[in-house]
């Protein structure tokens, strides 16, 4: 019986309470994270933060996940800056406020 | 109070005029400031909050001196400002708040006869995204004044 890879990895999320949906489609699971960061300009700093998450590529294709998508995490607005499959069943999605 | 402290005051007191629809008189006319400053800084020690934004810091650097005549002390202070902003399209209110910064400046590079003249020496952007997008500006100037000899 050949391994369901995906089913396994969806064990990871099931329990997550962030719930991820983008615009006409369905909400799916994620593990979001959204810590603080200084944006270095010339000589000085803002500060940040840098909001991602980790989801399964399953869900990002079935969602249709890409740059520039606006998606709700949690009833936040954020718009995908950059989609980073790790080749191995997840994907980590960069974020930017809305 | 040194010649330096004074031109440093009467910089921050200029920048804090910025706001929309004030005028400054410049040699090709009057020029009307399309923005709002929420805070001018020389020498802030702490990063920005976005929500603090557009704010103003800027630095006096190290000053180029020489003897002058008539027993002065020729000085060119350089100063480093930058002009640091928010939002969806940082990038153009920028453009525009340098434009501000400058007209000030340029409506009396004298400072209130504080200086001999001002000089605009450079001016950059650049955009950093995160989570926000912030956009910052810098403007480089000098400041050219002269003092009795052994004075700054």
């Amino acid at each position: 019986m050949p391994l369901d890879l995906d089913a396994d990895l969806h064990i990871f999320f099931q329990d997550s309470g962030d719930i991820a949906q983008a615009a006409g489609s369905e909400p799916f699971t994620v593990l979001f994270s959204d810590g603080s960061k200084n944006l270095a300009l010339f000589d000085r700093e803002v500060n940040s933060t840098a909001p991602f998450f980790l989801s399964r590529q399953s869900d990002i294709d079935a969602n249709f996940v890409e740059n520039g998508t606006l998606i709700t995490i949690n009833n936040q607005d954020y718009a995908v800056t950059n989609v980073a499959p790790d080749g191995a069943g997840l994907a980590v999605v960069t974020l930017t406020n809305a | 109070m040194s010649r330096r402290q004074q031109l440093v005051d009467a910089i921050e007191a200029r920048l804090k005029d910025i706001a929309n629809g004030v005028v400054f008189n410049l040699p090709d006319g009057a020029y009307v400031c399309q923005n709002n400053i929420n805070g001018v800084y020389p020498w802030r020690k702490t990063p920005f909050n976005p929500n603090e934004l557009p704010a103003i810091e800027f630095w006096d650097a190290s000053s180029d001196d020489s003897p002058g005549a008539s027993g002065q002390h020729e000085h060119q202070l350089p100063i480093v400002l930058q002009v640091s902003t928010a939002g969806s399209q940082p990038a153009s209110v920028a453009r525009t708040l340098m434009e501000d910064i400058v007209a000030a400046i340029g409506s009396d590079p004298r400072w209130g006869n504080l200086a001999s003249w001002t000089d605009i020496t450079g001016h950059g952007l650049m955009i950093e995204k995160a989570g926000d997008v912030i956009a910052g500006a810098q403007i480089l100037f000098t400041v050219r004044y002269r003092t009795p000899l052994w004075r700054l």
